[in-house]
């Protein structure tokens, strides 16, 4: 990738990578047992799918009321997915 | 006041969280923290700023609500966190705000209610507050979820005010 900002820290190099960082970050923060998140990253033919796993107890933290946590996850991911030009998917494992 | 304030630290952790979630998006912004002694301003700013609003300040709302959510552990607690970027708040705050008083004068010349376009409870927010002193109506917010939205209603005499 050509960006005009030649920044020494991070190269917008590798796609999937940040992005499963980015769904591991907001998890661990969101939650009360960030040892228990989990991302595992599985590629699909159209799209990249990030399942996420964390303690039971915290479903709800990263869900939200009304889904409305996990419709701002998916707004943030799509956001930097849409840079990265691959569609990417959370979806989060409930069992 | 001391430089110690509960909010003052907020705002700091606010605005780290912001920083290393904006860096995991591979977004260059800058972040600025400001607080006005009951709000945390976060504005972003940079070549990508537009990458952080998106649509219709959608983005934006996110980024909002997962840093407030991060650094206010509380559900449903009222957050004092606002998220910007270039100054597009402001900027839709005082077009929200023509808009509702264009449709208030409308709402008065034709006697009938007016409904706003369904939006986001700080869109609402706006709409009611521009109104809340205007003589001739008076707001309410209608409607469920996505769909919620402020209607303008006439307010042609007192007693014609719905009671409580």
């Amino acid at each position: 990738m050509t960006e005009g900002d030649p920044s020494p820290s991070t190269p917008p190099s590798d796609k999937a990578p940040a992005l499963r960082e980015l769904v591991l970050y907001l998890a661990r923060a969101l939650v009360e047992h960030p040892d228990a998140v989990v991302v595992q990253e599985v590629e699909e033919p159209d799209a990249t799918v990030f399942e996420l796993k964390v303690a039971e107890s915290d479903l709800g933290r990263v869900i939200g009321r009304q889904g409305r946590t996990a419709k701002a996850l998916r707004t943030v991911l799509s956001a930097a997915s849409a840079k990265m030009k691959r569609r990417a998917i959370l979806e989060i494992l409930e069992d | 006041m001391s430089e110690t304030s509960p909010l003052a630290e907020k705002r700091e952790e606010a605005a780290r969280v912001l920083r290393e979630i904006l860096e995991r998006m591979s977004i260059d912004a800058e972040v600025s923290a400001f607080d006005d002694g009951e709000r945390i301003i976060l504005d972003a700013h940079g070549c990508e700023s537009g990458l952080v609003i998106g649509k219709k300040g959608a983005t934006l709302d996110s980024l909002q609500y997962l840093v407030s959510r991060i650094v206010f552990r509380t559900p449903g607690e009222a957050s004092p966190i606002v998220v910007d970027a270039e100054g597009y708040r402001g900027r839709r705050e005082d077009s929200l705000a023509d808009l509702a008083r264009r449709l208030a004068e409308k709402a008065v010349r034709s006697g009938r209610p007016v409904p706003v376009e369904p939006m986001s409870a700080q869109d609402r927010k706006v709409v009611h507050k521009t109104l809340a002193e205007h003589p001739g109506v008076r707001t309410e917010s209608e409607g469920e979820g996505v769909g919620r939205r402020v209607v303008i209603f006439p307010k042609r005499s007192e007693l014609e005010h719905r009671p409580a």
